[in-house]
């Protein structure tokens, strides 16, 4: 195959155009291939894998300038396989155009070897595993020297010496050793995750960076790469959803991080960079982040080969969705509700000094959490009900399902049960019995939980909770308007008036309503249930800038707005009978509004719902790739206006620092947000709650 | 300063002066109440500067040596209320102020009476005579719909209309707002002009005060409404607040005058419907829907846990109508009303709705639009 390749090379010279000569071709494929030496070790670590290695040692000297050197215990390659190995698109992996669409190993594309023997000095010592003896075949710059034997121990070891060494290009273009390496070692990180089960051992100049033992779960490889302390605070999910197998480990919300290293997506086994995965992952974390931190999440994709395409990139780092709807519907959900099930609170203990963030969980992430309990009283409340039972002979029957944990009750809960127990129950009309709980310096709230004691930052804690209401009223239809007596002038600028009255079906929704007044004001008519009436200027000015920034959500949206928005309509009060027509409309424009923000979702839908179910994607064939794509990203766009309004009428809607709130509120407050999903992260990523169990109290009061 | 009073009195009125004293300053004289022993009468007075109350004592009091003595109200009326005994002698001297009973005696550390603020006089020229009943009751049905929320804000407040024949309360947080008028009878001693129209805003701790004071006197009561002060004076007692600045809602053009519907409704039992389908509505919204038919009105309300549909029977003759209300808003009107039935009368559902009860009383509320 060599001897053929370079005979080519002998063609006749009267034609201009000329077939380019191997070796040159090579090179030129190298510049997409090798960009630097990170791109050889991707290379040969996954032609490692490709080969089944259970081991594989990496070794680096300065860089990966002067040596790089794989080694690993795979099936190995005898010395036909040694001989092709060189040589331009020659690979094992790939039969026919068709396997082309379903890609199962990690190289396919059989240049690398070609690629990396014709601009650095390389050697490979290869042994088939049932064979007695390896074969060596060096490669200088395309100087071949032939195959001959050599003993090695069975698999391959892959030697790449002097990169660049004759282009002179692009060893300019090399950065610093430890830039080199760094690439290097966050390359191996990401491989060492993808595969767990594989040993890595990666060395610089004869030091140890990284070391990682065969057979490891994805967990203790986490901790191995990570550390034991996020590795345990990660929160586990795993679930098949339509052909698509979804693994993640999300970092609980208080744990952010300046930039998106941690940030790690894998399809097929293969780190990739996405852009809808990357703007999927933020938006389910959006409103536990801020300030531009981002989250810390591992999440492993396998899907069917033939839904993807790798083959966009020589390099491979990037995939193109054959159904791009499919992950915006299938990975947002389960990250999603895997979020929700973790709640994070923080815990004082004496292990660390300090917080240890989400601590309470337990190895495998999400099971054993002991926080957060629900408060004691909903514990005493489910006593009432369990005693209230009893004393009737019967179980009382529209019962939450909450209901199990009344067997936990001790004595002095068991008292408020019973015969006697209903003033319990009566001083709050059937609410919950009274459980300790104070407010300090007007500002948190201490209260006492089943194995010790909570404080709660007041104003997050409302926070998330007016949040979660509002997000799910933004979603679900509209935020409850509370007509106003008297209309409230509020001034701004012209152009802020003029798009307020271009977004009034937008507004309806946020829960105002605003009719022009002047140039320069507008007359507030109608405002949120939830929020102060004194603020409900300030956060119709807040919505003014979010609905500059955002533009009109999808096109769609804005057109729709403005059809629906007739003036006659929006002053309905006054003159429509009294058949609730306003009212009608009012939901008319919010009902077409919806359709059109939710638009790209639904198509992406349909478009996954034609493909799915016969599991036989036509490929190219799906009309419009791109416009799908971008209906994703729409419904995403509406979605990240909605909770950033949530987000501005939360904070304002909260009970403030320094508000006094009497007994009865605080408890309402803890009872409820212990019913809410992640109650225990403010919208912007706070902790609410920091929980001292008895064991911290009593270490600190030195009783043990 | 030197005199002897009554325990009992002396302590009910430093209770009720103490009322008015913040119990918590930066500054310890405003913690303090200021006692004027004169000629044979006793003057008790605190303030927290937005509200003061001034009591005289002239039964049972004998003053020995006149003078004037600052003291701080919650320790004065503690120590007054436990002691036992029916008089006491107070004195005066060197910073201090001395309790003397049968076995006891207190010290109690005194502030400089110079430094203690100022308490208006009553604008006599200003006054208006009302019936204490009558100022119970303008207090009762228009302070709990006042605003609750940042404090200066002048709704908080509850304005206060009067003229030569009549006093009007008025109070709104934008929301919802309530007014009762009463009869009112210049005082025909005093000249003023004849029949100007005066309003003022005050908070609702100074209306409070009102309310206690008429709470412990019968008949007449003097109100006058001067530029910067309320004032309102029984025969012993005299509440001053302070005005607020703002501008408050016209009234008459909140208050819809025509309704295309009408509705008899019994209170007892709306009110009890009430609170029963409001345990369903969701926190989010905080609404109830009524729905009005011929002779039945139906309360619905739905959440997370589940729904909730109550009718009763109404008098009502006319088209059918589904109007959202926060319930709270609805109870809030029902707990103050006198009389077997409200007259409820609307538009549509997006327009103010109005409860009255045939004494005077006036509420109208705004709907909650729920989808
Ligand atoms: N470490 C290895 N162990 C076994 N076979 C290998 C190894 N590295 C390379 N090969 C063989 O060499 C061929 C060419 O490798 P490469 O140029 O990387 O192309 P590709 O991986 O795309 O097939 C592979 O198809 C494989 O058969
Ligand atoms: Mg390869």
């Amino acid at each position: 195959m060599i001897e053929k390749n370079q005979s080519s090379a002998d063609a006749p010279h009267a034609a201009r155009i000329r077939k380019l000569d191997p070796h040159v071709a090579n090179k030129i494929a190298a510049g997409e291939v090798v960009e630097r030496p990170a791109s050889v070790v991707k290379e040969l670590v996954e032609n490692a894998l490709d080969a089944h290695a259970r081991r594989i040692e990496i070794e680096v000297e300065e860089g990966g300038r002067r040596l790089i050197r794989v080694v690993d215990d795979g099936w190995g390659m005898g010395p036909e396989d040694l001989a092709l190995a060189f040589a331009p698109h020659a690979t094992s992996k790939l039969g026919d155009v068709e396997d082309l669409e379903s890609i199962a190993t990690l190289g396919f594309r059989g240049e690398a070897l070609a690629s990396i023997g014709s601009i650095a000095q390389t050697k490979i010592t290869s042994r088939l595993a049932d064979r007695d003896a390896g074969h060596v075949i060096e490669n200088r710059g395309g100087q071949m020297v032939a195959p001959r034997a050599a003993a090695t121990a069975p698999g391959t070891s892959m030697e790449v010496r002097h990169l660049f060494f004759n282009t002179p290009a692009r060893a300019k273009f090399m950065r610093t050793e430890r830039t080199e390496l760094g690439h290097i070692e966050s390359l191996v990180r990401k491989f060492a995750l993808a595969f767990p089960e594989v040993g890595f051992v990666l060395s610089h100049n004869g030091r140890d960076l990284l070391r990682a033992g065969v057979g490891e779960t994805r967990r203790e490889r986490l901790a191995a790469l990570y550390g034991t302390e996020l590795a345990q605070s990660l929160v586990h999910t795993q679930q098949a959803v339509d052909g698509c197998a979804i693994e993640a480990y999300l970092a609980p919300p208080s744990v952010t991080r300046p930039h998106t290293r941690d940030m790690l997506f894998f399809v097929n086994g293969r780190a990739v960079q996405d852009r809808i995965l990357h703007r999927l992952v933020k938006d389910v974390y959006r409103d536990t982040l801020h300030g531009g931190r981002h989250p810390v999440v591992f999440l492993f994709l396998d899907v069917d080969p033939a839904r993807i395409d790798v083959n966009v990139h020589p390099t491979k780092s990037e995939v193109r969705w054959r159904v791009p709807g499919m992950l915006h519907k299938v990975v947002g959900p389960v990250l999603r509700s895997a979020l929700r099930r973790a709640n994070f609170a923080q815990e004082v203990s004496t292990e660390i000094d300090g917080f240890v963030r989400g601590a309470s969980l337990s190895r495998d992430g999400v099971a054993a959490t002991r926080w957060p309990e629900r408060p004691l009283l909903e514990r005493r409340l489910d006593g009432v009900r369990q005693a209230t039972g009893d004393f009737t002979g019967k179980l009382p029957g529209n019962l939450p399902g909450r209901l199990t944990a009344g067997s936990h009750l001790g004595e002095s809960d068991a008292r408020h049960g019973g015969p006697g127990g209903e003033s319990a129950g009566a001083d709050c009309g059937g609410g919950p019995t009274p459980f300790s709980v104070f407010q300090i310096h007007d500002s948190y709230l201490v209260c006492e939980v089943e194995d010790g004691m909570a404080i709660v930052d007041q104003h997050a804690l409302h926070e998330r909770v007016q949040y979660d209401r509002l997000l799910k009223r933004l979603t679900a239809g509209s935020v409850e308007t509370q007509r106003l007596l008297v209309p409230e002038q509020v001034e701004m600028d012209e152009a802020a008036v003029a798009l307020l009255n271009e977004r009034q079906a937008l507004l309806a929704r946020c829960g105002f309503e605003a009719s022009p007044f002047g140039p320069r004001s507008v007359a507030l008519e109608a405002v949120p249930v939830v929020l102060r009436r004194d603020q409900a200027a300030e956060v119709l000015r807040d919505l003014v800038e979010l609905f500059r920034t955002h533009g009109a959500p999808p096109e769609a949206a804005a057109d729709a707005t403005q059809r629906q928005t007739d003036p006659s309509k929006i002053r309905a009060s006054e003159t429509s009978a009294p058949d609730d027509s306003a009212s009608n409309d009012r939901a008319l424009e919010g009902a077409v509004l919806e359709s059109a923000v939710l638009e790209g979702a639904v198509m992406g839908d349909a478009a996954l719902g034609d493909a799915v179910p016969g599991d036989d994607v036509p490929g190219d064939d799906v009309p419009g790739d791109d416009v799908l794509g971008d209906a994703v990203l729409g419904d995403i766009g509406a979605r990240t206006l909605f909770h950033e309004v949530a987000d501005t009428m939360a904070c304002k809607a909260a009970i403030r620092f320094g508000d006094r709130i009497s007994r009865e509120e605080a408890r309402a407050l803890l009872v409820e947000s212990g019913a809410l999903d992640r109650a225990f992260v403010c919208p912007h990523g706070r902790p609410t709650v920091i929980r001292i169990g008895f064991a911290e109290l009593e270490k600190r009061f030195g009783r043990r | 300063m030197r005199f002897q009073a009554q325990r009992a009195r002396l302590a009910e009125v430093a209770a009720l002066v103490g009322q008015a004293v913040s119990g918590k300053s930066t500054k310890k004289i405003f913690e303090c109440l200021r006692i004027v022993a004169k000629d044979q009468e006793l003057e008790i007075s605190g303030t927290d500067l937005e509200v003061a109350i001034r009591y005289r004592i002239q039964d049972n009091i004998e003053v020995s040596e006149p003078g004037e003595v600052v003291v701080p109200a919650h320790l004065l009326a503690n120590v007054l209320r436990e002691i036992g005994d029916e008089t006491v002698t107070m004195e005066h001297a060197r910073q201090k102020l001395t309790l003397k009973t049968d076995g006891g005696l207190f010290e109690l550390e005194c502030e400089d009476p110079s430094q203690y603020p100022d308490i208006p006089e009553f604008p006599v020229a200003a006054a208006l005579k009302v019936g204490s009943n009558d100022v119970r009751a303008l207090v009762r049905k228009t302070v709990f719909a006042a605003g609750r929320e940042a404090a200066r804000f002048v709704l908080n407040g509850v304005r206060i209309l009067a003229s030569s024949d009549s006093v009007r309360f008025v109070a709104t947080d934008g929301r919802r707002l309530a007014t009762l008028s009463r009869p009112a009878m210049r005082d025909a001693s005093v000249d003023g002009p004849p029949d100007a129209e005066v309003t003022a805003i005050v908070g609702v701790k100074g209306l409070q005060h009102f309310d206690r004071v008429a709470a412990e006197t019968e008949g007449e009561m003097d109100l006058a409404l001067a530029d910067r002060f309320v004032s309102l004076r029984s025969a012993h007692a005299e509440v001053v607040v302070r005005v607020m600045e703002g501008t408050f809602p016209e009234v008459d053009q909140i208050i819809p005058d025509q309704c295309k519907g009408e509705a008899q409704i019994p209170v007892g039992v709306l009110a009890s419907r009430l609170r029963q389908v409001r345990q369903f509505a969701s926190v989010e919204s905080q609404a109830i829907v009524m729905q009005f038919s011929s002779g039945e009105l139906s309360l619905s309300a739905a959440g997370g846990d589940g729904r909730a549909e109550v009718r009763l029977g109404v008098d009502y003759e006319g088209d059918d109508l589904k109007i959202g209300f926060n319930p709270a808003f609805l109870l809030d009107s029902l707990k103050v009303v006198d009389s077997e039935s409200i007259q409820f009368g609307f538009n549509n559902a997006n327009a103010a709705a109005r409860i009255s009860d045939g004494s005077g009383f006036l509420y109208v509320i705004m709907p909650v639009l729920v989808d």
